[in-house]
């Protein structure tokens, strides 16, 4: 079987069979016996393996089918309209969009990211301080710390029976997550804004909204946010130190110790305090 | 009635998206595409298989076909890359022992009823089978270019393009296989005479 040397009769009877024959090698091949049985030989030979069974109809249209249902899907596909027309592989386009569309998606874009990365942030450190035991900072105190030095402080009732906000809300069912933002010097301080819910003339009572702090002000004064633990109730001793006209503004680490910022609103004096009343430092 | 559209039409109407004209295009290809895939694979399963996926290849490569070859010499060449993909498959496929891919006619013959035309059929089958088998001995750089040439009637410029082969190759290879399927076949032959005339110890 594996005979494929080309003997000379085999390619002028094939040649010619295919009429690829110029007319003298035509006539050479009629003038010859074995030629012509030759062809006549390939020419049953090419009968037969032309004649192939048609396939089942069945066969057929699955195969189509599912061809046609390829062709659905790419058609379905966005772009797919363009690159068809165009006579160009099929590429996804992107939809034309406005600019303030690309704007929106922009920023609804930038905020997930900064949620998420705020979660992930306070996730890590949460888990960081569950683990970490007697080396957390002057920062991190338990809530049982807190109620003790509450109680020792005399803290009144109002004050006594909030808890501290959280800016991220509740992490592992009881657990509430304080954010206090580090501060270094007086000008950090004074560039405290006052809580929405003050500024409104509100309240001044210290509640969750209150005491919340918006991720973007920390980055507006370039300070960094620090959380607490996790705590089941977290008092802050040091509101039993303010003043009549003081406003809290947030919970905040100047210079290391744990505070709370307070405002005057008649003097616009900003104040560290700490849990024992020390004044801490003083922004006009 | 309108005239029917021919190949170039139907294509830039697919190209298009007309649904109907691929499907119209298709139904009038794909019994030359199975037939190819049929001859270059050498059984009916695996030539279902790989027409199959040569309509599925044309589909997604339909929008990058430019008209510059006809629509059938495309379609055959895509028929034969996926006619060897499925021997390449094939060929790394185990063997189970009890089943064989080896033809429809064998799988199909126990099913179909006796009539008067019967004797006629198992000629027909005896010569497909006897084809069969000689193109499958048929090393595949002489069977693919014979099967282009007498299942898809392309000529040697559309054989040397689909194959990416000069033309003096397509048209020697051809002559060599069909020079090596005609000796093939009359030993066949030979050997089924002479079996068939051997005298039994009954005679």
């Amino acid at each position: 079987m594996h005979d494929d040397s080309l003997h000379p009769h085999h390619e002028l009877a094939s040649a010619y069979l295919d009429g690829d024959l110029a007319e003298v090698e035509r006539a050479q091949v009629h003038a010859s016996p074995e030629l012509t049985e030759l062809v006549a030989s390939f020419r049953t030979l090419r009968s037969g393996v032309a004649d192939v069974a048609p396939p089942a109809a069945s066969q057929r249209d699955a195969a189509i089918a599912a061809a046609l249902a390829e062709f659905d899907t790419l058609q379905a596909a966005p772009g797919a309209d363009d690159a068809t027309a165009t006579g160009q592989a099929t590429t996804h386009i992107a939809p034309v969009l406005s600019l303030a569309a690309r704007r929106k998606r922009m920023y609804t874009f930038i905020s997930a990211a900064a949620a998420v990365l705020l979660v992930g942030v306070v996730g890590m450190s949460v888990l960081k301080n569950a683990g970490s035991g007697d080396d957390e900072s002057a920062a991190v105190t338990s809530s049982k710390d807190f109620s003790a030095e509450s109680n020792s402080a005399g803290a009144p009732a109002e004050v006594t029976g909030d808890r501290v906000a959280s800016t991220i809300g509740s992490i592992g069912g009881d657990q509430v997550v304080t954010v206090a933002l580090q501060i270094d010097d007086p000008a950090g301080l004074a560039a405290l804004p006052l809580p929405a819910a003050d500024a409104d003339g509100g309240t001044q009572e210290a509640t969750a909204d209150s005491m919340s702090v918006e991720p973007g002000a920390s980055d507006t004064l370039g300070t960094t946010e620090t959380m607490l633990a996790p705590t089941a109730s977290y008092f802050r001793p040091a509101m039993a130190c303010l003043g009549p006209n003081q406003v809290f503004l947030a919970d905040i680490i100047y210079q290391g110790t744990l505070a709370i910022a307070v405002r005057d609103t008649v003097t616009g004096v900003t104040t560290a305090i700490d849990d024992n009343c020390t004044v801490l430092a003083t922004a006009p | 009635m309108a005239a029917p559209l021919d190949d170039r039409a139907l294509v830039a109407a697919a190209q298009g998206g007309d649904r109907g004209a691929l499907d119209q295009l298709f139904r009038r290809h794909y019994d030359r595409v199975h037939a190819v895939c049929r001859r270059i694979t050498g059984n009916e399963a695996d030539a279902a298989d790989a027409a199959q996926e040569a309509m599925i290849a044309m589909v997604r490569g339909l929008a990058r076909f430019d008209g510059r070859a006809s629509f059938g010499t495309w379609a055959y060449r895509i028929a034969t890359n996926a006619s060897l993909d499925e021997l390449r498959r094939r060929r790394r496929r185990p063997v189970v022992a009890g089943r064989d891919r080896s033809g429809d006619e064998g799988h199909h013959e126990p099913h179909e009823p006796v009539d008067p035309a019967a004797g006629m059929r198992i000629d027909q089958l005896s010569d497909r089978m006897a084809i069969d088998a000689a193109l499958a001995a048929l090393p595949e750089d002489f069977r693919v270019p014979v099967v282009l040439r007498d299942v898809a009637d392309l000529d040697y410029a559309e054989i040397a393009a689909v194959l990416d082969i000069p033309v003096g190759t397509v048209k020697s290879r051809i002559a060599r296989g069909r020079g090596m399927l005609a000796t093939t076949i009359s030993r066949a032959d030979g050997n089924h005479t002479a079996t068939s005339h051997r005298p039994t110890t009954a005679d």
